[in-house]
């Protein structure tokens, strides 16, 4: 437990200093690579400890670091994001890695507009939509790019399916059933 | 089913704790987002040195290769623009663009306290934009330059020197013999002017009249309080209306403190008009500097004087008292 917390530690590290890194040599216009959305999502579908929410507003916050102005957005769109990831590892479905791909792909294009979006409502920024469409297609290309080799080539988490006999187990699925 | 429901308290404080975020000043979000590149910085600096040494080996640096001619061409174009210079000001002086200067006396001791004019560089206002809209800068809080630790005001003058070079608030800024107007705010590596026409800038002025125009002398007259529009111009107020004013006359600094041997120039007299019963003039002065073309400046700092300290009158005197 306290190893795998240290290497998601090392791992939101070394993704915080190669997106400064990205985004110190790539221009504004031409988008970066999400690689702490790529952590988020390595971390949320493998972790067990059920505290994916916090990783993931941890980790929106050192998105929201990265941008010049206003604070909080990120956190809650990447807190949301762990959040739906943890629940649909807890309730077993386990996604196969072509929909992994899908979902961080989508992910990598809404969480952006989303966040811009959030900008103008919230604190009246100035909105170019056609310039952030571009930025966000192709911060999604450059994220596509790293993403797909590594989601497939990293096992995929293991699902429990001798849950029927433990009592914890089956007290959960009851409660996934009555939505309790 | 207690777990689930750790988690589910979680989920809810996190976002109230993103809500809170969300409603945060700049000025608290900024303190944050420090943390993160500080944080960041070892592995930005590892991840250089690392790029660095991967180019050197890839492309070793060739030595320049030395030309004389191409040396001798540069020197003689050195020497060129150092002579069109001279001849710039002088012209300039000859025109009265260039305030004529005051004598100042001194009394042959050393001062307590001595003047230091610290040189900037003005930062331009595309440079500052620029800046301001660029989110990564490679330096953290405690090295340098960060975006949100700069204080590059689009509104003001920027100057590439702050709290690394030990500037305070409120320091005056010249530019040559001129006032350019006082700092305004104060970052680590860079600091804000507030203009003489800044609607907020206030300062003790006094008015000089030249005696006649072959001489060159100048007369004090006056004294009142220079006053931003936030305008292109400033006012001169508290100018009684027994005084003598003419549209013309150059208006200095009037600071008693007596740091600065001289007085500086704030500009001239554009308007002078005493209204029908008025007890003031209404004064309007042109600045002497003008910001947009400015590119580095002078600030003025104060320092104690170490000859007065290293053998103190007092003490000395004392001494050849008690010595046989």
């Amino acid at each position: 437990m306290i190893v795998r917390s240290l290497l998601s530690l090392i791992l939101v590290y070394l993704a915080l200093v190669a997106e400064i890194c990205c985004s110190r040599r790539i221009p504004t216009d031409w988008g970066r690579p999400q690689f702490l959305l790529l952590v988020l999502f390595l971390i949320a579908l493998r972790n067990r400890s059920g505290i994916s929410v916090v990783s993931g507003a941890c980790i929106g916050f050192l998105v929201d670091s990265l941008e010049p102005t206003g604070m909080g957005r990120f956190f809650l769109l990447y807190s949301l994001v762990a959040w739906w990831l943890q629940r649909r590892r807890v309730s077993g479905k386990v996604l196969h890695s072509s929909t992994q791909i899908f979902l961080l792909c989508f992910l990598a294009f809404t969480i952006p507009v989303a966040g811009a979006f959030l900008g103008v409502l919230l604190a009246s920024q100035p909105l170019e939509v056609q310039g952030i469409l571009f930025e966000s297609l192709a911060s999604t290309g450059w994220t596509m790019l790293l993403a797909i080799p590594l989601l497939l080539i990293l096992p995929r988490p293991v699902q429990h399916r001798d849950s029927g006999s433990h009592p914890s187990r089956t007290t959960y699925r009851w409660n996934m059933l009555t939505n309790s | 089913m207690q777990n689930r429901a750790g988690q589910q308290l979680a989920a809810v404080v996190v976002w109230l704790v993103g809500v809170c975020l969300l409603v945060l000043p700049e000025s608290v979000t900024s303190r944050l987002r420090s943390v993160t590149w500080d944080l960041a910085l070892p592995g930005e600096h590892l991840v250089e040195l690392s790029v660095q040494k991967v180019q050197l080996w890839i492309s070793p640096p060739q030595a320049p290769v030395e030309n004389p001619e191409i040396d001798a061409r540069i020197a003689f174009l050195e020497n060129q623009i150092r002579e069109l210079r001279l001849q710039n000001h002088q012209l300039k002086s000859r025109q009265g663009l260039v305030p004529p200067r005051i004598r100042a006396s001194t009394d042959g001791t050393a001062p307590l306290i001595l003047p230091d004019l610290l040189a900037a560089r003005v930062i331009g206002r595309e440079l500052a934009r620029a800046w301001n809209e660029q989110p990564v800068l490679n330096r953290g809080s405690t090295h340098g330059a960060r975006p949100d630790l700069l204080v590059l005001d689009q509104e003001r003058l920027n100057l590439d020197i702050g709290q690394d070079h030990g500037v305070r608030p409120d320091s005056s800024v010249y530019a040559g013999r001129t006032v350019v107007g006082r700092v305004a705010r104060v970052g680590l590596v860079t600091s804000s002017v507030r203009l003489l026409t800044d609607s907020q800038y206030r300062g003790a002025a006094r008015l000089f009249q030249e005696t006649s125009a072959e001489s060159n002398q100048l007369r004090p007259g006056a004294r009142g309080i220079i006053a931003g529009t936030g305008r292109d111009n400033c006012r001169l107020l508290d100018i009684a209306a027994s005084e003598t004013v003419e549209v013309g006359d150059w208006v200095y600094t009037a600071e008693e403190d007596g740091i600065l041997p001289h007085a500086m120039c704030y500009g001239r007299v554009t308007r002078a008009e005493l209204k029908p019963g008025a007890v003031h003039w209404e004064i309007e002065v042109a600045p002497a500097a003008d910001p947009q073309h400015l590119r580095e400046v002078s600030l003025l700092r104060t320092r104690l004087n170490p000859d007065r300290f290293e053998a103190p009158p007092a003490l000395a005197s004392r001494k050849t008292e008690v010595t046989p």
